[in-house]
């Protein structure tokens, strides 16, 4: 049985599809299907807790010696004593922790691509040891990803984006941490050495993105809290602003290629955001409720786990809400529309985006199973990421025009599926596929 | 004899219970007290205490105590303003609200970053009649102590030149919230007393003064406004210095100045951490820096 695809990517021409389905990267093309490059990830999950462990012996180890050395120059400064021993306790080498049973399972994936602009190198991330992993592009090679840097960090990233020349690399963190690293410079080694972030919030990095305007360079970073924040690049310790208006924690932001003064965000609010990030006030141009387009392709998945219930809401299950998440926003760049993924739905919503910055309701698409994510190319083609058992992982459409939509016949598409190697034995054993909704904080500490 | 044994553990756990009550039921009482006062104006106050306020009673601190630690990176249930233009200060600093256009008549523009028990606020209260001060502290207990206090301070010197209206206490994780409150350049000084040493390593992204959370201040700090920072361990104070050393947006003061400032004096002598150090015969280590203009971007 495949594995579904947990990512996908388009390039700008639609001739390739980046996917990773769990740690396995592969590179299909759209013409024929074929595998055309492909990366595994083989560094043991466990590789951190060693390195951690072997620190810990070390440590110890330079203890006992020195421990040593003081009993024996005790014992050397009172000959006299007579039944002088040199008492040293051995090591005892720690453990590595192991997760005991009913612990949750330990997963390794990729957690995000990125395209650099120009296309010259693809991004993602590892959980395995917590790195940047960049691969060059090169379509003539046998496999056209060649990793080039593969740069551990102290906490697992989770948010890419590059400068506009691709040579930089803005990554941001869990913790909230921003970096800042370079696709020619060796890796750091001992990540004590490694360079201070660039910026940080104090709150889960969701989304990175990298900005032009006026000639002047902005990275703008959203979190788990409610926060969007624009500030300068590559001197981003000046911050410009903060954008104000969401509840709920941010999961992406969007640029729109066509007016890059505009910025759509989305994320755990019912409402979809849209801003003219560069003003200096009045950033807030519209906001569109997602809400009556939603509900109705939602499921009992939506409901806050059960221990977060009130009390009345255990007794009467009726009184509980269906949660939405909205997990991605991307634009159809040739014809000026959005596209929007709400978590574990069935669906995609077309909408509009006006010069004004207003957003109105254009379509919605439905497909068979639910989508896991997708990505659209310059040609206005769009490629959906299909969680299902049967093997069908990709549907294809095409939009004709600003308010036309066609799905394609998609055999090359089943064929990607089929060449995909990632197997697994049983439904069970696929990778949990919606991470966006569990961002939502539940106030649990007064 | 291990019947009495059991007996006085009986007893103690019994007595350790009913301080807690007492503590608890102290609270209640100032509760209720609170939110019946809290957000009178000023005027009603006067009216409400005819004499000077001579029976006015300070809060006990002994009944607010509570563990000196809080994770700055834990989801608490937090009270905050959506964007700092819907930040309701009036019910903070009633006594400069004006009731005809809507407005505040002065602004906060004096932050104490995790103020503790409010001793500095309380200070430097009378030196800057013509700013508001507001204190920003984690811990829900220690924060209804500083209210309670400033409730009581305001109404014992209703007739006084310093009247405490200019000072106002909020619970709030500064750390993550701090630009929901403030506007860009609104602060003219940030003061930073004694904050949490988070001594392990990896603990250090939880401290107040990192070369992140540095940039926020430094947009929440108009040019040439002070951080004041002051503690009493030395590994804390060479940490702070650094990384404000480091960071393009501030520049060191020197002791020269640091002799002539009078709110490092204040710092010096008010707080009650202060207080306690000295008390401990400890040594209080500080270091000040001025918000130098942005670079050409």
């Amino acid at each position: 049985m495949k594995h579904p695809f947990q990512l996908i990517l388009s390039d700008k021409s639609g001739e390739h599809l980046f996917t990773s389905a769990k740690h396995h990267i592969q590179v299909f093309s759209t013409a024929t299907g074929a595998i055309v490059g492909s990366w595994v990830d083989t560094v043991d999950i466990m590789e951190p807790l060693k390195k951690q462990q072997l620190k810990k012996i070390r440590a110890l180890e330079a203890q006992h010696a020195r421990d040593i050395k003081e009993a024996e120059a005790a014992a050397a400064a009172e000959p006299d004593a007579k039944k002088q021993k040199i008492e040293v306790k051995p090591i005892r080498i720690p453990k590595i922790p192991t997760p005991g049973p009913g612990a949750p399972p330990v997963y390794n994936f990729i957690r995000v691509l990125h395209l650099t602009a120009d296309e010259k190198y693809l991004v993602g991330t590892t959980d395995s040891d917590k790195a940047i992993i960049m691969f060059e592009l090169d379509f003539s090679q046998d496999n056209c990803l060649r990793l080039v840097k593969r740069q551990c960090l102290a906490k697992r990233p989770c948010a890419i984006a590059s400068s506009e020349d691709s040579s930089q690399m803005i990554v941001g963190d869990k913790f909230g941490d921003v970096y800042n690293i370079g696709v020619t410079t060796p890796a750091v080694e001992d990540l004590k050495t490694f360079p201070q972030p660039i910026l940080g919030h104090v709150s889960m990095l969701s989304d990175v993105v990298y900005a032009k305007h006026d000639g002047k360079e902005y990275v703008l970073t959203a979190d788990r809290d409610e926060h969007v924040r624009v500030s300068h690049f590559p001197k981003s310790y000046v911050i410009k602003k903060w954008l104000f208006g969401h509840k709920e924690f941010v999961t992406n932001m969007l640029i729109p290629s066509w007016a890059p003064e505009r910025l759509v965000t989305s994320g755990g609010d019912d409402f979809i955001c849209s801003w003219d990030w560069t003003a200096e006030t009045n950033n807030l141009l519209d906001t569109f409720s997602v809400r009556d387009l939603v509900l109705p392709f939602l499921s009992d998945y939506h409901i806050a786990p059960e221990r977060f219930w009130t009390e009345e809401e255990a007794a009467d299950r009726s009184l509980l809400e269906r949660e939405i998440t909205i997990q991605k926003i991307l634009a159809v760049e040739k014809y000026k529309l959005l596209v929007v993924l709400a978590e574990n739905t069935n669906a995609l919503f077309v909408l509009n985006l006006a010069d004004d910055g207003k957003i109105t309701y254009n379509q919605t698409l439905t497909t068979d199973s639910q989508i896991i994510t997708f990505s659209v190319d310059a040609n206005a083609r769009m490629y959906v990421g299909l969680d299902n058992k049967d093997g069908h992982l990709l549907d294809v459409y095409q939009f004709q025009s600003a308010s036309d939509v066609e799905k394609l016949a998609s055999t090359t598409m089943d064929q990607i599926a089929a060449n995909s190697v990632v197997e697994v034995e049983k439904a069970d054993d696929i990778y949990p596929l919606y991470h966006a909704a569990a961002l939502r904080k539940r106030s649990e500490f007064s | 004899m291990s019947d009495v044994v059991e007996n006085t553990k009986e007893q103690q756990l019994l007595e350790l219970k009913d301080a807690a009550s007492k503590r608890l039921a102290y609270r209640n009482e100032q509760d209720t007290k609170r939110k019946a006062l809290k957000h009178a104006r000023f005027e009603e106050m006067r009216e409400a205490t005819p004499e000077s306020g001579a029976e006015v009673e300070l809060p006990r601190k002994r009944f607010y105590r509570q563990r000196a630690h809080s994770n700055p990176f834990s989801d608490h249930k937090l009270d905050y303003p959506k964007t700092p233009e819907d930040m309701n200060w009036k019910k903070l600093y009633p006594g400069f609200y004006d009731e005809k256009t809507g407005k505040m008549t002065q602004n906060v523009e004096i932050a104490d970053i995790g103020c503790g028990f409010g001793g500095l606020m309380v200070d430097l209260a009378p030196h800057f009649p013509e700013s508001n001060i507001l204190g920003m502290e984690i811990r829900v207990q220690v924060t209804q102590y500083v209210e309670d206090r400033i409730t009581a301070l305001r109404r014992k010197h209703a007739e006084d030149a310093c009247n405490f209206q200019n000072i106002a206490v909020l619970r709030g994780n500064a750390m993550k919230f701090l630009p929901n409150f403030f506007q860009k350049a609104q602060l003219k000084k940030m003061f930073f007393c004694f904050p949490d040493p988070h001594f392990k390593q990896r603990k250090h992204k939880a401290r107040i003064i990192t070369n992140t959370l540095l940039s926020e201040y430094a947009y929440v700090l108009r040019e040439g406004g002070i951080v004041y920072t002051i503690t009493d361990v030395f590994d804390l104070h060479q940490w702070m210095a650094k990384h404000l050393e480091e960071h393009p947006l501030f520049e060191r003061l020197d002791k020269a100045w640091e002799e002539q400032d009078e709110c490092v004096k204040i710092m010096y002598n008010a707080t009650e951490e202060g207080q306690k150090v000295d008390r401990n015969q400890g040594s209080k280590f500080i270091a000040c820096f001025r918000r130098i203009p942005n670079p050409e971007l």
